[in-house]
């Protein structure tokens, strides 16, 4: 059986400033509220945010800048970026500390309380799990260039 | 005082024994802690010696990023560390509001000296 092709109804690209990610934010909540409705735009516009400031936090200059897609019905919204190569492994763990932790309020109401135990722990993959209501995986699409993709559970 | 940053303002003043900030914009920098430590050094530090409270009064707050959360929880480890009492409101009909400072209450066995409080329960 053929995968239907996916609707890919926003997508583009940005550089990674302050200016440009609410822009994008804001892109993402109006797309989201004519899909979906408001409570849900509001989830998605953080979604969008956290990953694209991870994209920034971990990413390095580079010409393609980085891509945006939400699907077209929103089931995902993914972040293409390049990543630097110390902090693929630390991204990866962290993925994989969430799948581990099973229930995403847990596991953010535990990563919360590693940033008060220990100063600081990153908290955006944490908050699209439980606040996004979001499963998250990674996938390299070119050398240095990583693709997060967080779907709507459910 | 006012402290203000890209899309975040916050409004300080002092009430009697409660060094209130009101919190309105979008926190989303990337690395808010040296600016924010920066203004909050001596707002601690003034509650501190007069023995006073800091109420954060986050209710309009419109958006915060999780390095905001980050900061928020980095700052009542510093607020506990000299015992000043912290009393964060929030707005409990947002859902962001909710998932992050409601979830903060956890932090309250571990910190005497935090309260969190739904916003319409404000004096």
């Amino acid at each position: 059986m053929k995968t239907p092709p996916l609707s890919l109804a926003l997508s583009f690209s940005l550089q990674g400033d302050i200016s440009a990610i609410v822009e994008a934010q804001q892109k993402v909540g109006r797309f989201v509220k004519a899909q979906l409705g408001e409570a849900e735009a509001e989830a998605m516009e953080m979604v969008a945010a956290e990953l694209l400031e991870n994209a920034v936090k971990h990413g390095q200059p580079d010409p393609s800048g980085i891509e945006l897609v939400v699907e077209g019905e929103a089931r995902f919204i993914e972040v293409i970026s390049s990543v630097r190569q110390e902090d693929l492994a630390p991204i990866e763990e962290r993925v994989q500390w969430l799948a581990a932790q099973g229930d995403p309020q847990k596991a953010w109401m535990r990563a919360l309380s590693e940033v008060f135990a220990r100063g600081e722990f990153g908290l955006g993959l944490a908050r699209i799990a439980s606040e996004g209501g979001c499963r998250i995986s990674l996938r390299m699409v070119s050398p240095g260039r990583l693709a997060v993709r967080a779907y709507r559970a459910g | 005082m006012v402290f203000a940053s890209g899309l975040l303002h916050v409004d300080s003043n002092e009430d009697g024994k409660v060094l209130r900030q009101r919190w309105t914009g979008r926190a989303n920098e990337l690395k808010p802690t040296a600016a924010l430590d920066g203004y909050f050094a001596p707002v601690i530090e003034r509650a501190r010696a007069g023995g006073l409270t800091i109420e954060h009064r986050f209710e309009k707050l419109e958006y915060f990023n999780s390095a905001f959360i980050s900061w928020v929880i980095q700052h009542l480890r510093r607020t506990l560390e000299v015992e000043v009492k912290t009393i964060i409101y929030f707005e409990p009909k947002s859902n962001m509001h909710r998932s992050s400072f409601d979830a903060l209450r956890l932090l309250q066995g571990e910190n005497p000296w935090l309260q969190v409080l739904e916003a319409h329960s404000a004096p």
